[in-house]
């Protein structure tokens, strides 16, 4: 196998005082070299955790990986140490987070910011740093980078920051790029703008991408592969054409479902989901998707499913896909 | 067909007809701010435990003058300077006086102080801070700057000017004392006001005709009282303190009145002489007060902006 | 930036004016004559003080003149001496209270910043605990009472270091540490709370994605952003230092400004006090100017929102 990334059964938990949060419950998936994956869910279902767990960005005081395992490049990351990861952090693994606004330091010049990682994993010298920061503003289309590298992020719109981000991601060539909402904190015609150079950054530099969005329109921009979420869970999978032409985890359908189309009817509500998702606090012991879901069985209240194959590389959790779902239906 | 050990049967796949009625049974059942804000201090040890010795240093300071029989003014120069034994608990002082009555009589002086400074701060402060805010413009603008203006005179320099024409006694002591110290307060309530000027229902009370003083009275002051609570919390250490330090400077309390601040400078000269739990006593009340009011204020803060304690 | 200088000048300019003017107001509101003093006083002191404060001319014209001779740094007369002037008290003491000053600003700083920081580090563990119960220490023990505890042990009961004047460094130990426990502790916890909330903040999770080293991070993404209010408060803390070093000067015995003020106050010696105040608050003054200037320097956001301005 030639995964770069491999997730296996990952359970990541945190503690608050009212108890034990299990915001991942069993996460599954594997990315190859040059893959855009997304995973996609509402907030909360712990896809934004998943990311930050590749990356042991997870605050050590109050979470703790519970089970499972992450390789990277065959790497045990749950094992690693900081030393080890501060080799990875940055230099084989780039990361960028979702509010612009917030995730550069405002006391510091975009050069430094951008040096910093350079000169620590590639050795740079303080000028040969600068200049490839000047490089790497101009890739992703910062005009006027040899000036604007000398100024504070205050300085720079929210498209143009998370470009800079971009850029401080992607300085050291990672492998892996992961992307926790890179356009949810933009206007709309920034965002198309992020995704044009998130596309164009993949075919360059190959670089694998893990998108994390709850925006399914992102998703059909840029993605090969799709990972549903709900609670914790991961309940459908599938390739990008699989997962759009037919989804079959109810979930899903319903995410589908509230995407606007052109060829709604002017009066036409927009399609939601009713109810919340669980509390993770005390997850339901069945799917817990039971209480919002139109075609809920029995047997979902008590238990959970179980990943299906389905299609060539669809796999979904249901238990309208066992066999006895399909007799059960046509009989009553 | 069988999954593990669950036996799975086709009665299993049958529809399920209550499955939303549980997404309703879910939703956490809401709490008032003020239970709320209660239940996050009483998670705080420390800030309870404040709480607790701010309750008994007033129950202390109400009754404590009563209970050993003697006064605080009468003096017995046959039994001056002793060390704390079973009949003075806390010693006498250098005229023979009882240091148990007077440490309790001083706690009932310096509490009123704090109280008192606090309470016409607050007073003033929200009359001010009000009134700036809800008239807005200019009139903001100029009573700000004069405020501010005000304040860059360091507190305690300005209350001892005050001291100096002032004659000594307690009210001088709380009007030097509440000569500036309002402004923090002033702008606190600004502040605040100007944040709920532009809520929905302030705007209402305002279309419906209600006036503006009757707005802030009514709806406004309760909404604010959160931070205006932990900012009394906090004034009365600074003017127990300040008090301890007018004394020092030999403006504080005539004697034969107590003080903690007049007790601790009276002292000064007596440790020398071997005499240390003179100063031991109100020092100690002093600092102890000072921790819990500071204490329960932090506690008091942090337990009404949640966002802090995640 | 020129601008934001001048602005915040003539601010420091009205400020002094404000305290100049209440200062008139109280020598005014004084009962009875403030120089009639009981006891004797010698003529010729009584005569300078006259002349210096034009008591015969209409109080407006003596407002005037007042402010015109503290436009020159001229402080008037004393009552203690009938040839010193409050400016050559001054004189004597000032380099004396700077000293002890700086000593405990910068003690109270680099202390009150360290254990901040280490506080906020380790949360709700040991060193968290034990800096907050040092600094609710500080804050909770008045300068006075304090300072007579150092006294006792450090000098009377253990004999380690001289208990007053002001002769030899070992001498200027007790006093510094008395005048900045207050300062220090304010600044631990203003630097823990700052420092926590950065701590929270998204670019230190970006700092950590790019794999830098701890210590890096918690200087140049942590310390260097939760310092930004501590200097926003240097001022006040430098007012606090002031009103402390009555206290701490008088109760050291050391020849500074602070220790003049209070026998000023205790011999009613009205020019002393005036005179003192108003230095003070002048040098108050320009410390919170130079602080402001500096905090503009320091932050660059101010930098582009006073330009545009």
């Amino acid at each position: 196998m030639d995964n770069l990334l491999e997730v296996k059964d990952l359970e990541v938990s945190f503690y608050t005082h009212a108890g034990e949060v299990q915001a991942v419950r069993g996460v599954n998936f594997a990315i190859k070299q040059g893959e855009v994956v997304a995973i996609v869910g509402e907030s909360g279902c712990g896809k934004s955790v998943t990311a930050k767990s590749i990356m042991k960005l997870l605050p050590s005081s109050n979470s703790s990986y519970k089970k499972g395992s992450i390789l990277f490049k065959g790497q045990e990351i749950i094992q690693a140490n900081e030393r080890e990861m501060k080799k990875i952090r940055g230099n084989e693994i780039g990361m960028i987070f979702q509010d612009p606004m917030t995730s550069l330091n405002p006391t510091s010049k975009i050069s430094d910011q951008i040096a910093e990682g350079l000169r620590k994993h590639r050795n740079m010298s303080r000028k040969e740093a600068l200049n490839y920061g000047i490089k790497l503003l101009e890739m992703v289309g910062i005009p006027h980078a040899a000036e604007r590298i000398h100024h504070y992020p205050h300085e720079f719109s929210g498209g143009m920051r998370q470009r800079v981000m971009i850029a401080i991601a992607i300085a050291c060539e990672p492998e892996l790029l992961i992307a926790d909402e890179p356009t949810t904190a933009l206007d709309v015609t920034i965002q198309a703008q992020i995704l044009k150079l998130l596309k164009q950054l993949k075919d360059d530099l190959n670089t694998a991408i893990v998108l994390i969005t709850h925006d399914l329109g992102v998703v059909a921009e840029l993605c090969d592969k799709v990972i549903v979420m709900y609670a914790g869970k991961v309940v459908e999978t599938g390739n990008i054409a699989e997962i759009f032409r037919n989804p079959r985890h109810p979930y899903t359908m319903g995410l589908m479902r509230s995407i606007p189309r052109l060829d709604m009817q002017r009066d036409e509500n927009l399609y939601s989901i009713v109810g919340t998702p669980p509390d993770l606090l005390n997850p339901p012991k069945g799917c817990a998707f039971y209480s919002r879901c139109k075609y809920a069985m029995k047997i979902c209240k008590d238990f959970s499913p179980e990943m299906e194959s389905l299609e060539q590389s669809q796999k979904a959790a249901c238990w309208l896909y066992h066999p006895l779902a399909k007799s059960a239906v046509k009989t009553s | 067909m069988s999954k593990g050990n669950i036996v799975l049967t086709k009665e299993m796949f049958v529809p399920a007809e209550d499955n939303f009625l549980e997404a309703e049974t879910i939703s956490a059942p809401s709490v008032s701010y003020w239970r709320e804000t209660w239940r996050r201090l009483k998670e705080n040890k420390l800030a309870l435990f404040g709480l607790i010795i701010i309750i008994l240093l007033v129950l202390m300071a109400i009754v404590g003058p009563y209970i050993n029989g003697y006064s605080y003014f009468e003096q017995d120069f046959s039994k001056k300077n002793q060390p704390p034994n079973s009949e003075h608990w806390f010693g006498t002082d250098t005229a023979g006086r009882d240091l148990f009555t007077r440490a309790w009589y001083g706690a009932r002086i310096s509490l009123f102080i704090g109280l008192m400074a606090a309470l016409i701060d607050f007073v003033v402060g929200v009359i001010y801070g009000g009134i700036s805010a809800i008239k807005g413009g200019r009139t903001d603008n100029i009573m700000m700057r004069i405020a501010e203006v005000l304040f860059s005179i360091p507190y305690l320099l300005m209350v001892i000017l005050m001291m100096i024409i002032l004659e000594r006694g307690i009210w001088p002591i709380i009007v030097a004392m509440t000569i500036t110290g309002w402004i923090p307060m002033a702008r606190l309530v600004r502040g605040q006001v100007l944040q709920l000027k532009e809520l929905e229902y302030v705007q209402a009370a305002n279309a419906m005709g209600a006036g503006t003083f009757w707005t802030l009275a009514k709806h406004m002051v309760p909404n604010m009282m959160g931070p205006i609570l932990v900012n009394i919390t906090l004034t009365v250490p600074t003017a127990i303190f300040a008090e301890a330090t007018l004394s020092f400077l030999g403006l504080g309390i005539p004697a034969p009145e107590a003080s903690w601040g007049t007790m601790a400078s009276d002292s000064l000269g007596s440790i020398l002489i071997g005499n240390f739990y003179q100063l031991a006593i109100p020092a100690l009340l002093i600092s102890i007060t000072m921790f819990a009011f500071n204490v329960f204020g932090d506690g008091l803060r942090d337990a009404l902006d949640p966002k802090l304690k995640k | 930036m020129l601008r934001f200088a001048g602005k915040r000048l003539l601010w420091a300019l009205v400020t002094l004016w404000a305290i100049i003017t209440i200062t008139f107001i109280i020598m005014h509101s004084i009962p009875g004559d403030p120089f009639a003093r009981e006891g004797k006083m010698p003529p010729a002191v009584y005569e300078n003080l006259t002349k210096h404060y034009h008591l015969d001319e209409p109080l407006y014209v003596q407002y005037f003149l007042y402010i015109k001779s503290l436009l020159v740094f001229d402080f008037g007369p004393s009552l203690k001496s009938s040839t010193l002037t409050v400016n050559d008290y001054i004189e004597k003491g000032f380099p004396v209270s700077l000293h002890l000053g700086i000593q405990a600003l910068l003690l109270a700083v680099v202390l009150g910043l360290i254990f901040g920081v280490i506080a906020a580090l380790n949360r709700n563990k040991w060193p968290d605990y034990l800096s907050m119960v040092l600094a609710i220490i500080g804050i909770s023990v008045p300068s006075f009472i304090l300072a007579t505890f150092l006294i006792n042990y450090f000098a009377v009961e253990w004999g380690l270091l001289p208990a007053a004047t002001w002769s030899s460094w070992s001498h200027t130990i007790l006093p510094t540490i008395s005048l900045a426990m207050l300062p220090m502790a304010y600044i631990a916890r203003l630097m823990r709370s700052s420092m926590l909330e950065v701590l929270n903040q998204d670019f230190m999770l970006t700092a950590k994605s790019k794999g830098l080293n701890k210590g890096f991070i918690i200087m140049k993404y942590g310390v260097r952003n939760a310092i930004l209010p501590v200097v926003s408060v240097l001022g006040i803390l430098a007012a606090n230092l002031v009103t402390g070093s009555f206290v701490v000067e008088s109760i050291f015995g050391i020849p500074g400004v602070g220790e003049l003020f209070v026998d000023g106050i205790f011999n009613r010696d009205y020019p002393v006090i005036l005179g003192s105040t108003i230095f003070y608050s002048m040098v108050l003054i320009f410390l919170i100017f130079i602080v402001d200037i500096a905090y503009f320097w320091i932050d660059p956001r101010i930098k582009v929102a006073g330009e545009e301005q």
